[in-house]
């Protein structure tokens, strides 16, 4: 099952209404069968130079355990940003996620990469778990527990 | 009350319930499983800290996620390989591997429908009612048997009733205590995992500890680790690998705290609020982790959860079942008669339907009501009769409970005169204390006495028809009352054998021995393997031929002697005896048997000192005979002359010989210097004190005022030992079965 999560983006200077210089951009992450319970994941964006800009998504219920996910915590908390809107299910081993954002086109092809930070209960946590450039077709494999990470636009 | 509050929750989420505590009783296995079938690994020295397992874990693992320090004192270290992730139980003293970890994907499931029955946060909040629903009927449940035993200190007494009832009392009894722990403990944790009670505050996850940055430093050097102790332990999380600004995680006994991965100093530690130190408590006392003895006894109390249940309902079913409508009932006003009924478990309320019945039938307009309903006044009527039982120690039944402080309200006509009628078990101290106070109170108010207060012992047919027989007498009419309280299947039993006694007293006894007649093949045409069970002490209901009502006599054999046997006396005029006395072989009789688990043989390896006179020696004797384990009996026989009315003389001299009876003693109240069993009792008083001190139960048979003697004998036997009858009675050591 995929969970598809059509995703907000709200009130941040780099994302442009869709009707001006923007697109639909779709981010899936797809899980190993790792064999333990739902993952939290964090999908963002950093710059060139690795430095957080913008959450397009967070898997996951329970705030309190946001924290595990570490790349993306420090991010959000040096940057700030609203994560109102982009929060949904934890992902279960072997399912996937597909985020939906829309996304400046100031922002693709321009040495941009999404992010994914991931945690499981027990079985720790992968900051930077997977990464790839913010490119049409652009794919990896992850470190942790996500098995894919790619990008459609 | 309390009982609807015991019943209501029950059936409404006794099945939820019952599936908690089966799994639960399940998951207590665990730890024992836990225990034995995974390897502790070397026992570490007692200052082994956790920088040197940890340092040994960092040697053996090339990326640790965490350690965690199960409560069985098996060490997991969660670690990312090639292939992914996986976990492996470690040797403590060197973080070596033994193993893969395998949590039993078994209890883990079993875990889930425990704690949620599959079915998320929604399973969730329902165990959260279900161990609240628990909580009520523990307390409840103790309250009730607090009721009806008749205080704190009968607690323990020995349960009475239904089969199904004695199930319940005993089952609840040796649970009790273990599913109050775990209802109280599951509900914290459940108002917990709610946030609903002590919630500790979270801080916002956008505010988290951060390493300085510099060089890692080896963990085997780090302070913070070196200064705790491996027993202390409960997990160490590894920070991420490559970043330096991440921390590592330490949660011990004490509290939870980051440690700086450059300095190996705390950034910070939070000691367990106290919120926190009691979920813990809570956590540890309901699942048994790490004390696999005391969690299996945690699972025996969950196992008696369907016990409770089934014996519940099937108590409560029998009495929604027979709770009694009355045909033909007037309204109070019109009425000439009202019968008011104070019952418990309805049983009263059948001998009040035979009454109105019976009134009816000799044209009187009879209204029938619980006591609770007592009217302002009854206008039209002329009789008041007040069938009463007794709860517990001297307390109002259910149908009652209301009735003394209505009376205050009540206005009696001159004309009306009341008869009270107790009803109870003369095994109680407070036998029918209810009926004598409400009896007290009438007069008290100038109501006028119809009949003087009678009492019906255990449901005694008899009693009832000897009272109704007064009461028509009373109102001059030919008062018949034939209550057949719930009659079981009638079973022909033959005449086999019979003995008889007394003839030169004009008091003939007789031994009466039977067998089960099979008349009818059982089902699908197989013939039913053996007769009904039955133990010496129990009861055979005859129904003589032209009665209906059955006439009770104590057995004197038990199923297992492969017949039945009673002693009859006959009785001038006795309808049954005269039949019984008149029986030869092949002779049938109807009869049913109705179990009397209080006059049974105790149990346990206490010994029994028998008492009875006349044909009360037989059901003794049927004790006697089954004393296969050789227990300690003393038996004192009481009769007339032993040359006409002893019973059972030649088979008492082969039980001693045998053991199954140490001492005998005799007593003949016709002969020159006679003396009766009480004065028996009064010559062995040191023998016995010495059994009592033992421990001895009493049991007592024979007629009302052999017992009076016998009560009374015995006080000053126990005098000197601090001990009464009444005493005895209470710790229901004291057995009588009086006629």
């Amino acid at each position: 099952m995929k969970n598809i999560a059509c995703a907000l983006l709200l009130s941040t200077a780099l994302v442009m209404p869709a009707t001006a210089m923007a697109k639909d951009v779709n981010v899936t992450v797809d899980m190993k069968s790792y064999g333990g319970p739902g993952a939290y994941l964090a999908v963002y964006l950093v710059d060139g130079a690795g430095q957080f800009q913008q959450t397009l998504w967070v898997a996951g219920r329970k705030s309190k355990y946001y924290r595990h996910l570490k790349g993306w915590a420090r991010g959000v908390s040096s940057t700030g940003g609203s994560i109102d809107g982009l929060t949904g299910p934890s992902v279960g081993s072997g399912r996937s996620l597909t985020v939906r954002a829309n996304i400046a086109d100031a922002l693709i092809n321009a040495g941009y990469q999404v992010v994914v930070d991931s945690a499981v209960e027990d079985w720790g946590d992968r900051p930077h778990d997977a990464a790839v450039p913010l490119v049409n077709g652009a794919s990896a494999g992850g470190s942790g527990f996500v098995g894919k990470l790619s990008v459609k636009m | 009350m309390l009982r609807i509050l015991h019943t209501w929750p029950t059936l409404l989420a006794g099945v939820l319930v019952t599936v908690m505590a089966i799994s639960g009783a399940v998951l207590s296995l665990e730890p024992a499983v836990a225990r034995f079938s995974q390897p502790v690994g070397q026992t570490v020295a007692e200052d082994t800290t956790v920088a040197s397992l940890a340092s040994g874990v960092v040697a053996h693992f090339s990326d640790p996620q965490k350690i965690v320090r199960r409560a069985s004192g098996q060490v997991v270290v969660y670690h990312a390989d090639a292939d992914g992730f996986a976990a492996d139980l470690v040797n403590p003293a060197t973080g070596a591997s033994l193993g893969a970890y395998q949590p039993s994907a078994f209890f883990q499931t079993v875990t889930e429908l425990h704690r949620s029955l599959f079915a998320g946060e929604t399973g969730r909040i329902a165990t959260g009612i279900g161990a609240a629903v628990m909580i009520l009927l523990s307390v409840g449940g103790v309250l009730l048997l607090v009721t009806r035993s008749g205080g704190w200190r009968k607690l323990l007494k020995p349960s009475s009733g239904t089969f199904a009832q004695r199930l319940h009392v005993e089952a609840g009894r040796i649970a009790v205590a273990g599913l109050g722990i775990l209802a109280v403990t599951g509900l914290f944790m459940s108002l917990t995992s709610f946030g609903l009670i002590g919630a500790p505050v979270e801080d916002s996850f956008l505010s988290f500890a951060e390493s300085s940055g510099g060089p890692v430093l080896a963990v085997a050097d780090m302070p913070a680790l070196q200064k705790v102790d491996i027993a202390d332990l409960r997990e160490l999380v590894f920070p991420a690998k490559g970043d330096a600004l991440d921390v590592f995680g330490l949660t011990v006994a004490q509290g939870s705290g980051f440690i700086d991965q450059a300095t190996g100093d705390f950034l910070s530690f939070s000691a367990n609020t106290p919120a926190e130190s009691l979920y813990q408590l809570a956590y540890t006392l309901h699942t048994g982790q790490g004390a696999w003895g005391y969690a299996l006894v945690l699972g025996i109390a969950g196992l008696s959860v369907p016990v409770l249940f089934v014996s519940g309902m099937a108590t409560w079913v029998r009495r929604v079942r027979r709770s009694v409508r009355i045909a033909g009932n007037v309204s109070a006003g019109r009425a000439d008669t009202v019968i008011l009924v104070g019952s418990e478990g309805n049983s009263t309320w059948g001998f009040a339907r035979s009454l109105h019945a019976a009134l009816k039938a000799q044209g009187m307009v009879v209204h029938t009501g619980a006591m609770n309903d007592l009217a302002g006044s009854y206008p039209s009527a002329r009789r008041l009769i007040v069938l009463a039982a007794t709860y517990g120690d001297g307390d109002a039944p259910a149908s009652a409970s209301r009735f003394l402080s209505r009376l205050a309200g009540f206005s009696c006509q001159t004309d009306l005169a009341v008869s009270v009628v107790g009803f109870g078990d003369r095994s109680f101290p407070a036998f029918c204390a209810y009926a004598r106070q409400v009896e007290g109170a009438l007069k008290h108010m100038g109501v006028a006495e119809l009949l003087p207060m009678a009492t019906v012992d255990r449901q005694s047919t008899q009693q009832f028809a000897a009272w109704s027989h007064d009461l028509g007498k009373a109102i001059s009419i030919d008062l018949h009352v034939e209550h057949t309280a719930d009659l079981p299947g009638l079973k022909e039993w033959e005449c086999v054998a019979r003995k008889d006694f007394g003839q030169a007293y004009q008091t003939p006894k007789s031994i009466l021995r039977f067998r089960a007649v099979q008349t009818k093949p059982g089902r699908f045409g197989l013939s039913r393997a053996g007769g009904p069970s039955f133990k010496a002490g129990d009861l055979i209901g005859i129904l003589p031929k032209g009665s209906d009502l059955p006439r009770f006599y104590s057995l004197a054999s038990s199923a297992s002697d492969g017949f039945l046997e009673i002693a009859v006396s006959k009785h001038p005029g006795g309808l049954c005896s005269g039949q019984l006395c008149d029986l030869g072989p092949c002779d049938r009789i109807a009869g049913f048997i109705q179990p009397n688990a209080r006059f049974n043989m105790p149990r346990g390896k206490a010994p029994v000192i028998l008492i009875g006179a006349g044909t009360g020696v037989a059901p003794l004797v049927g004790m006697v005979r089954a004393n296969d384990a050789l227990k300690p009996a003393y038996l004192f026989a009481g009769s007339r002359d032993p040359q006409s009315d002893q019973l059972y003389r030649e088979e008492i001299d082969t039980f001693r010989k045998s053991g199954r009876v140490r001492n005998v003693s005799y007593s003949f109240s016709r002969v020159p210097g006679g003396a009766y069993v009480q004065d028996a009792l009064r010559a062995n008083a040191e023998e016995l004190r010495r059994m009592v001190r033992q421990g001895a139960d009493i049991m007592i048979c024979g007629g009302t005022s052999m017992a009076e003697g016998v009560s009374k004998a015995l006080d000053d036997v126990l005098g000197p030992l601090g001990l009464t009858v009444q005493k005895l009675r209470a710790d229901g050591r004291y057995q009588e079965d009086v006629y």
